[in-house]
């Protein structure tokens, strides 16, 4: 198969901590598919991210990106992967429209896509008569919308999620999880985390679940509940998985 | 290059639309240079040319007493208030409504011309011109001529205060003597007077002849200043990087493969447009605004070209010291105060503030290691020394070399802090 993320024995311990932030983790997510990552604060969930987005340099093991492994650096991903980080990595000071070309740029999208691509996702997701307003000026979920279309302007083959619908209201998350469906439904590879286990079931093609450093369990989550004899819900699954393993 | 001209559009969006560094970076600087440039040029007057408030008692009463403060008035230099008594002059001076007082002590007369004629006798003796050969009393020890100074004055006021006043009273001694020869030697009236200055003329030269105006308190000023106000923005500058790691813009663009130098090089670029610009600025309100404001204009003619290639070194230097500190700091209220601190610090070593030759040596030594110092020796060796580039080299290699290192060491701890 494909894939595109794969990771072998990966391995991250902090200076000074007592417990490996990741521990010996192997993992793949083919080509196409959504592949949530769950798992309960300090799993190393952002940590896994943060090295595989090139931030964070493993302590040992080995990782691998769209077919470039780690010595390759995040240069030669440039324009083929995005990232949409749990903060809002947005310019304040800028507009939302600003902010979106900003980033297009630096992610070498030019021509017509640069100037037609912002507004039509910004009314896409009803922001379009708020494009021309600082980031500062708009609520927190329409800064989360914004933040979620400055890391998917430029088509990635791969984007990298870190829970993207926290703390926004339930249209606000409609429209995140519909336009992500339709990206996924592109083609687009979708690496994603939450803590909704919800909608982690609905939205995924594939889930694995880390706890303390550790993958504790990864399938599609209707191979997971059906793992389970008790558990009809992926947040059944996650659960029992999480107290077997805490 | 499609992604630094990307950064450098940001980089100019941002400071444009932060009013809090456009005052620090522009109207601060102007503010200062101003405010600077009057009062010490204020300073300067007060002990050169200004008139100097001063309470002067009388207690002698006498000819010389007279004769002092005809000559105190003459001078120019002292706007006398007579006033009775020690207790009231003093009062008048701690109140700082007059910068000092002089007591002119008791019997000052009779004691000034017992020791005048005594001296006089003693000459005439020797020059055989007179046969009273029995020793003349000497009148005692004089009481000095008190001065009161008010405790704001600073050490360097008194310093001039007192060679002024010393002047005053050597030509009055002098006078007083040459009075006194002339009565014990029955000089006829109708002779012409003798002259009483001028043998020995002095004046000031130029170090260099090919050079133009004389410098003024304007060329001494603005350069310090300059420089300290383009320093300056490291304040912005650090601030704005601390925050692109905390709003996690950085890690976006990292992780998007934008390498940091591109990043780092954008603001670079933009900072050192804005050092350009508050050079510029600082230039030509020294140029055209400081005459309306009563202050010597600036004078730059024909150093333009070397004045704005060292403003170009001086900003660069400020820019690696601000890149390093928005990385290495960890939150915008450290970075602030730290950068505004340090930039004081630098300056106050680096001559800004006092003359290195006027610092204690181990101050001196220290000011070698100043960036500031480092600049302002480079804006003296073009505007007062009309140095050439080569004169500038020494000045110019420590900058640089002071920015590649800073900026160096800040784009490696930047990437490597921002992902912490």
């Amino acid at each position: 198969m494909n894939y595109l993320v794969s990771t072998k024995a990966l391995t991250k311990r902090y200076t000074g901590a007592e417990q490996a932030a990741l521990q010996d983790l192997d993992m793949h997510v083919g080509a196409g598919e959504f592949f949530g990552l769950l798992g309960p604060n300090g799993a190393g969930k952002t940590t896994l991210i943060s090295i595989l987005t090139g931030l964070l340099q493993p302590t040992s093991g080995a990782y691998a990106i769209l077919g470039a492994d780690q010595t390759s650096g995040t240069r030669a991903l440039h324009g083929k992967v995005g990232i949409v980080p749990q903060e809002i990595a947005l310019y304040p000071s800028l507009t939302a429209k600003e902010n979106l070309r900003f980033f297009a740029k630096m992610n070498g999208v030019e021509g017509d896509a640069l100037h037609n691509d912002p507004p039509e996702l910004l009314d896409r997701m009803g922001l379009g008569r708020h494009a021309n307003k600082k980031v500062s000026m708009l609520s927190g979920g329409m800064k989360r919308m914004v933040n979620l279309i400055a890391g998917i302007l430029h088509r990635p083959s791969l984007l990298f999620l870190d829970e993207p619908t926290v703390g926004v209201d339930v249209d606000s998350r409609n429209r995140i999880v519909s336009l992500l469906k339709d990206l996924n439904a592109e083609g687009m590879t979708i690496f994603y985390t939450s803590h909704l286990m919800e909608e982690a079931e609905q939205l995924c093609t594939q889930v694995a679940i880390l706890n303390r450093g550790r993958m504790v369990c990864q399938g599609s989550p209707a191979e997971l509940i059906r793992a389970q004899p008790q558990a009809t819900t992926l947040e059944h699954v996650y659960l029992q998985a999480v107290q077997e393993h805490a | 290059m499609r992604e630094f001209r990307a950064s450098l559009v940001k980089e100019v969006l941002l400071l444009r639309r932060d009013v809090g560094a456009l005052i620090i970076l522009f109207v601060m600087p102007l503010l200062l240079v101003i405010c600077i440039s009057m009062v010490q040029n204020g300073t300067f007057k007060s002990m050169t040319e200004a008139q100097v408030d001063a309470v002067l008692v009388d207690r002698d009463n006498g000819k010389v007493a007279q004769h002092l403060r005809d000559a105190l008035s003459a001078s120019g230099r002292f706007k006398l208030h007579l006033t009775g008594d020690a207790d009231s002059a003093k009062a008048i001076v701690l109140a700082g409504k007059a910068q000092l007082a002089i007591l002119l002590p008791e019997q000052l007369t009779q004691h000034t011309h017992g020791l005048v004629r005594a001296q006089v006798n003693k000459l005439l003796v020797r020059m055989e011109l007179s046969t009273d050969t029995l020793p003349t009393p000497l009148p005692g020890t004089a009481d000095p001529v008190l001065l009161v100074f008010d405790p704001a004055t600073q050490p360097s006021f008194r310093a001039a205060v007192k060679m002024g006043l010393q002047q005053v009273m050597l030509r009055v001694e002098t006078e007083e003597l040459i009075t006194s020869l002339e009565e014990q030697m029955d000089v006829k009236p109708d002779a012409a007077p003798v002259e009483m200055n001028g043998f020995i003329p002095l004046e000031e030269q130029a170090v260099k002849q090919e050079v133009g105006p004389e410098p003024d308190s304007t060329q001494h000023n603005v350069p310090a200043w300059t420089v300290f106000a383009i320093f300056f923005l490291i304040v912005p500058l650090s601030i704005g990087l601390v925050k692109e790691k905390a709003q996690r813009t950085y890690i976006r663009l990292k992780a998007s493969g934008t390498s940091t130098t591109v990043f780092m090089l954008s603001k670079v670029v933009v900072y050192l447009g804005v050092a350009l610009l508050q050079f510029t600025s600082i230039l030509l309100l020294g140029i055209f605004l400081f005459p309306y404001l009563g202050l010597p204009g600036l004078a730059v003619a024909g150093h333009l070209p070397l004045l704005y290639l060292t403003a170009l070194m001086i900003g660069l230097a400020a820019i690696g010291l601000g890149s390093l500190i928005g990385a290495v700091a960890t939150s915008h209220e450290q970075a602030a105060p730290f950068g505004a601190t340090l930039v004081v610090i630098l300056s106050a070593i680096g001559g800004i503030w006092v003359p290195v030759f006027a610092m204690p040596p181990v101050m001196q030594k220290l000011s070698l290691f100043s960036p500031l110092n480092w600049g302002l020796s480079a804006f003296h060796e073009v505007l007062l020394r009309h140095g050439t580039i080569v004169d500038l080299l020494p000045w110019f290699s420590a900058l640089l070399l002071f920015f590649a290192v800073t900026a160096a060491i800040a784009v490696h701890q930047y990437a490597k802090k921002s992902v912490q």
